[in-house]
């Protein structure tokens, strides 16, 4: 089931199949549960902005958003309570709207106000009235699609998959999710709140392509999991991301000094394309992450079984010379690499969109007819893990030619990587 | 007035920033190098070499647009010398990591299997130098 697309019904004929390119669309998205072993059926609402944003069903999907598409996203629970919602602009997300409530224990919860508001897509026929003595003309104008939500308050809606009352804070409905908690109907995932609340140093923060390349990777829903960033101080903060000289054999560095995460981007590494210190970023930030995942007893979003998957590393150090950062390094070279390559490839795709689109036609125009993959991004974070197993075991692996070995592709993977740009500036 | 003129553009010629010389390596270690795979087009390129700490140095005579296509020169191999190239024999990591940090000039390559072949000892033989894109992992 994961990430394959049914269209229901099937379209038959092409008539059929236009019928489809509706100015509004509506799919479902199955997302995985982060704790339970289930999918979630999540409703994405599409309303382009323009007439030049209108897509066909088959060409627009929740991670098919393209560069020349501008408009608003809204996601809603199956049962068609309001979520979430992203505008877009030429593919980029400009801006959100939820509703949600913190708890003391530094969750968020998708709270009761959701669950109260509803939104539903108004038609209205405009029509043009003449009266000439007694004739009277009446023609047709173009219809117009406004969306409406209510908050609380009464009323009731009847739809064939069951159906639904409100008033005030009650709340039930039938056919939906039997969750736990006060409701009786879809019981969303909880979110945790990220965990490290990243203070961006003035030396980033003056820096026009270092905050362009951090403001890029603070849209990333990966990165967004782990890291909050901000540019003013306070006292929640529990780490600081900087630019500072630091050997040229090293691109980045982590440090836990008394609790608080210090990343340094290495100021005299910085001729390298954009999505390369972004990836560097990211490799940091999950340094960071791990070292607050270990002082936290082990709760991480990054795994959900991350205290027996570390401390596999564990056990078999003992005994050695090994550092903490080659122990970081064997945890994510075995349990983080795809999804890290594919956060990359997100950053990548919805922020450096320009860059993105060359890339993927050069690789299509140098014998890759399918466009870049996931695999050039997860092996960009192979760079740094060398030495551990699993590259080794990754480097050992042998094919005969044309196929090109792991090892092959990886090296022209990097080689390519440094033939991108700086749409960020110099 | 001439002479206003003339030490105006003295002033000038002086203030200007002198265009960075490009640097010029050859690949003198052949052994230890390996053509990358080649893909669909057929005027790029790209040399790999390990080295002693596990590092990849990559060569690549390479670009993703048509707009940003690299440079050669052809040139006869006394001429090279007299641009004190450097061997990549003779580079250690942190020596390509200073390479690598000066952003301001261009860098050539005499490819491995030119420099090694028996061309290199044909009186006035001319080699094509290939502007190059230079990397090296390091750590994070």
């Amino acid at each position: 089931m994961e990430n394959k697309q049914v269209y229901i019904p099937t379209p038959e004929s092409k008539d059929v199949e236009e019928e489809f390119a509706e100015r509004v669309i509506q799919n479902f998205l199955f997302v995985k549960h982060r704790t339970e072993n289930r999918f979630d059926p999540l409703i994405v609402r599409y309303y382009p902005d323009e007439e030049t944003s209108k897509r066909n069903f088959k060409a627009i999907n929740y991670q098919m958003i393209d560069e020349k598409w501008s408009g608003w996203i809204d996601l809603f629970t199956y049962d068609e309570h309001y979520f979430i919602g992203f505008q877009i602009e030429k593919g980029q997300i400009t801006n959100t709207r939820k509703f949600t409530k913190n708890a003391p224990n530094g969750k968020f919860y998708i709270g009761k106000e959701n669950m109260d508001v509803r939104c539903k897509i108004v038609e209205t026929v405009w029509v043009n009235v003449t009266i000439a003595g007694d004739v009277m003309t009446i023609t047709s104008l173009e219809s117009t699609l406004s969306q409406f939500c209510t908050v609380g308050g009464s009323e009731s809606y009847t739809s064939g998959g069951g159906s639904y009352s409100y008033g005030g804070d009650s709340y039930s409905s039938s056919g939906g999710y039997a969750g736990a908690g006060s409701y009786s109907g879809y019981n969303p995932p909880e979110v945790p709140m990220p965990m490290l609340r990243i203070y961006i140093d003035y030396s980033i923060s003056t820096d026009p392509r270092l905050s362009c390349i951090v403001n890029k990777l603070s849209m990333n829903a990966f990165v967004t999991s782990i890291a909050d960033f901000t540019k003013t101080k306070d006292s929640q903060q529990n780490s600081i991301i900087k630019l500072g000289p630091l050997g040229l054999d090293r691109t980045g560095q982590t440090q836990s000094r008394n609790g608080i995460q210090e990343i340094t981007i290495n100021s005299n590494t910085l001729n390298r394309p954009d999505l390369l210190i972004a990836k560097t970023i990211i490799h940091e930030l999950v340094h960071a992450e791990i070292n607050v995942a270990l002082r936290n007893n082990g709760q991480t979003v990054l795994d959900n079984n991350f205290a027996a998957n570390f401390d596999k590393f564990i056990n078999v150090m003992y005994g050695t010379d090994n550092t903490q950062g080659d122990l970081h390094h064997k945890y994510m070279a075995e349990n983080l690499l795809y999804i890290m390559g594919t956060a990359l490839m997100d950053v990548h795709k919805n922020h450096f969109p320009e860059d993105f689109q060359k890339f993927n036609d050069f690789m299509k125009l140098n014998g890759s007819p399918k466009g870049v993959s996931t695999d050039f991004y997860v092996n960009q974070f192979w760079q740094g893990l060398e030495g551990t197993l699993a590259f080794n075991q990754m480097k050992s692996i042998t094919t005969n030619p044309p196929i090109k070995s792991p090892f092959q592709q990886y090296s022209d993977d990097i080689r390519d990587a440094n033939y991108l740009t700086k749409p960020c500036g110099n | 007035m001439w002479k206003l003129i003339f030490i105006l553009s003295a002033i000038l010629l002086f203030l200007s920033p002198k265009k960075e010389e490009s640097f010029y390596i050859i690949v003198d270690d052949c052994r230890n190098w390996r053509i990358g795979t080649p893909g669909k087009l057929q005027d790029q390129f790209s040399f790999y070499k390990q080295t002693e700490n596990n590092r990849l140095i990559i060569i690549g005579h390479g670009w993703i647009e048509p707009s940003a296509k690299l440079s050669t020169e052809k040139i006869a191999i006394s001429q090279i010398m007299e641009k004190k190239p450097i061997y990549t024999s003779t580079l250690d990591d942190e020596a390509w990591f200073r390479i690598l940090q000066d952003s301001n000039r261009k860098l050539f390559i005499l490819r491995p299997d030119d420099f090694c072949s028996g061309k290199r000892f044909v009186f006035n033989q001319e080699f094509t130098l290939y502007e190059a894109i230079i990397s090296i992992t390091r750590s994070e």
